[in-house]
């Protein structure tokens, strides 16, 4: 429900920009009208989204496509170095790997392209913003997410290409990576509970040990690692997660688990969250491949 | 200006909780003092399960000030969201020192004047990064509303509860505080390793470099909530030792800063959570944490 809310918020926000333009298009159709200008001539003059728009919101921090480029394009050189710092690659292997790499971020464009058209398509009518934000947010959070992760062409190829010594040796570090990651984002959104429920230090860390021990990283780290937190927070044995808190926490965290609940679905199906049995491959290591 | 001042005032103090009488009797002309009178007789009436008689809100309420309307309006932005951290803030002292409900009441009074506090500290800080006096993220001196208000609530404790009681709140406020800063380097720490594929070894150099010099305005936790979007203002000379020639590419290449106070109450994803105000005896209230504590004798 919070979550549904912050998108309204977020979705709101943008539309404010577009109602800020408003005044000025306004203008333009005014000075049509009173010029006897034609109504074709006042439909352009209503730009509701700028083409700038449409990258800033794709690319975030990037600001633009071609930064956004350069960076994860940094990405893949930083992740083929990683694998090649612990597993020693041959020429070969590299080449091999960069070319998976870029085959990831020639995807990954060819939907910014696509969405880029449905943009422009609708870009001067606000009503139809919902449609174009429907292409955009998967955009982000994948790219939020990070291009080479499990489902990409690169993780693909990395596993094909290795030997089995160096597939374990690679697995091992992403494994720790992971571990050190999620168990971050645990701490966090146990922190983030603490803000509004103030635990004692004791229920802090006795949460934090059970989430750890019983829940799973998501499938994508990003902006909703709360959610895939507090959901399978929600999930547990009640005998489990009752007793770390008193009668009136209880229902106060019971109330906060029932918000977050609704998010699942939505998770689930911009492959943030995996299928319970699905979650359980992520933290396992990979068994290594032949070469 | 004066008379908006005044209006505003009244506006702010009737929407908080402390006495309306109090309010009023700042706001209202000399023409209604009988029904200013009427106002702080109803005031000092005990009402059903509010735990805080009027005399000790009164007490604890000192006389209003003339306020700044370029800062009253974020005074009245600011005062919910600061009680409900109050609140919950509250529950907390009951469920740790389990105090009698006559000392709690006194402690209660006292949040009213740290919301206020509060309020205000934040306002002023409103104020200053409109007039570009503060920039966001660049700077560790934003109030800290969370600490502002134990800090009040603490010397209140001290106040009107035993040693022993103080202490243990005392202690639980310290060791939050460490959380805190733990759970900020923690992802910092693991934000810089998603972004700059850091090794083990990296990660461990980096986190005891932040540590060494470690700024406040870093451990703001909703930074780590949006992915991300937003990035702690960390020095490159923490950071740059550390990194591989790739990686300090990569890094001088980051948009950091992004510039945003977010206030630091962090009630966002807990607002909604409604806390029981009428008082419940410690043992209903809250089973005991740490079994074998009873409810102290007061002073």
């Amino acid at each position: 429900m919070i979550a549904r809310r912050r998108m309204l918020l977020r979705l709101r926000r943008l539309l404010l920009g577009a109602v800020l333009l408003a005044p000025f298009s306004c203008g333009a159709v005014a000075r049509a009208q009173e010029e006897g200008e034609d109504e074709a001539a006042m439909v352009v003059a209503q730009p509701v989204f700028a083409d700038e728009n449409f990258d800033q919101w794709v690319f975030q921090n990037q600001g633009n496509a071609q930064n956004g480029r350069k960076r994860i394009e940094q990405m893949l050189t930083l992740r083929t170095e990683e694998i090649d710092r612990v597993c020693g690659l041959s020429e070969g292997q590299k080449k091999k790997l960069q070319l998976a790499g870029r085959g990831d971020i020639k995807r990954f464009f060819d939907r910014v392209e696509d969405a880029r058209k449905i943009f422009q398509a609708v870009k001067h009518d606000q009503n139809k913003f919902q449609e174009i934000w429907q292409h955009i947010q998967p955009l982000q959070t994948e790219l939020s997410a990070g291009l080479f992760g499990e489902s990409s062409i690169f993780r693909k190829t990395v596993r094909t290409t290795l030997s089995a010594e160096q597939a374990a040796s690679y697995d091992k570090i992403q494994q720790e990576r992971r571990a050190s990651l999620y168990r971050a984002k645990i701490e966090l959104a146990v922190a983030m509970l603490d803000n509004g429920l103030p635990l004692h230090d004791e229920q802090r860390r006795k949460l934090v040990e059970l989430l750890v021990a019983d829940t799973k990283p998501p499938k994508r780290f990003g902006q909703y690692d709360y959610y895939v937190v507090l959901i399978q927070m929600a999930k547990l044995p009640e005998g489990k997660v009752k007793p770390l808190f008193d009668a009136a926490q209880w229902r106060a965290v019971q109330q906060q688990l029932n918000n977050t609940r609704g998010m699942e679905q939505w998770l689930k199906q911009n492959g943030v969250m995996g299928d319970d049995a699905e979650g359980a491959t992520d933290t396992k290591p990979q068994p290594p491949k032949a070469e | 200006m004066k008379r908006i001042a005044v209006v505003l005032v009244a506006c702010v103090a009737a929407t908080s909780s402390i006495g309306a009488g109090q309010a009023l009797k700042k706001a209202a002309p000399q023409k209604e003092a009988g029904e200013k009178k009427a106002a702080d007789a109803e005031a000092a009436k005990p009402k059903g399960d509010d735990p805080k008689p009027a005399e000790a809100r009164a007490e604890a309420a000192p006389a209003e000030e003339e306020v700044d309307p370029n800062i009253a309006q974020f005074i009245q932005q600011y005062q919910q969201q600061f009680q409900q951290l109050v609140k919950g803030e509250l529950f907390f002292v009951r469920t740790i020192c389990r105090p009698t409900k006559e000392q709690y009441q006194r402690i209660a009074a006292t949040g009213d004047q740290a919301v206020k506090e509060t309020v205000k500290a934040f306002a002023e800080t409103q104020k200053k990064m409109m007039r570009g006096m503060m920039v966001a993220g660049q700077q560790s001196t934003f109030p800290d509303p969370r600490k502002i208000i134990g800090e009040a609530l603490a010397k209140s404790v001290k106040a009107n509860l035993s040693a022993e009681q103080a202490a243990r709140y005392q202690d639980e406020l310290d060791k939050r505080a460490a959380n805190r800063k733990r759970v900020a380097l923690l992802n910092v720490v693991a934000r810089l390793d998603q972004d700059l594929v850091l090794t083990a070894q990296q990660r461990e150099k980096l986190a005891t470099a932040l540590e060494a010099k470690w700024d406040d305005s870093w451990g703001q936790l909703e930074l780590f909530q949006y992915g991300d979007q937003f990035q702690p203002n960390i020095p490159d000379n923490l950071v740059i030792p550390v990194l591989t020639e790739t990686q300090q590419g990569v890094w001088r290449g980051a948009n950091r800063n992004r510039g945003v106070f977010w206030g630091g109450a962090g009630l966002g994803f807990m607002h909604g959570v409604q806390f029981e105000e009428a008082w419940e005896e410690p043992a209903q209230a809250a089973e005991p944490a740490k079994p074998n504590e009873k409810p102290e004798e007061p002073k």
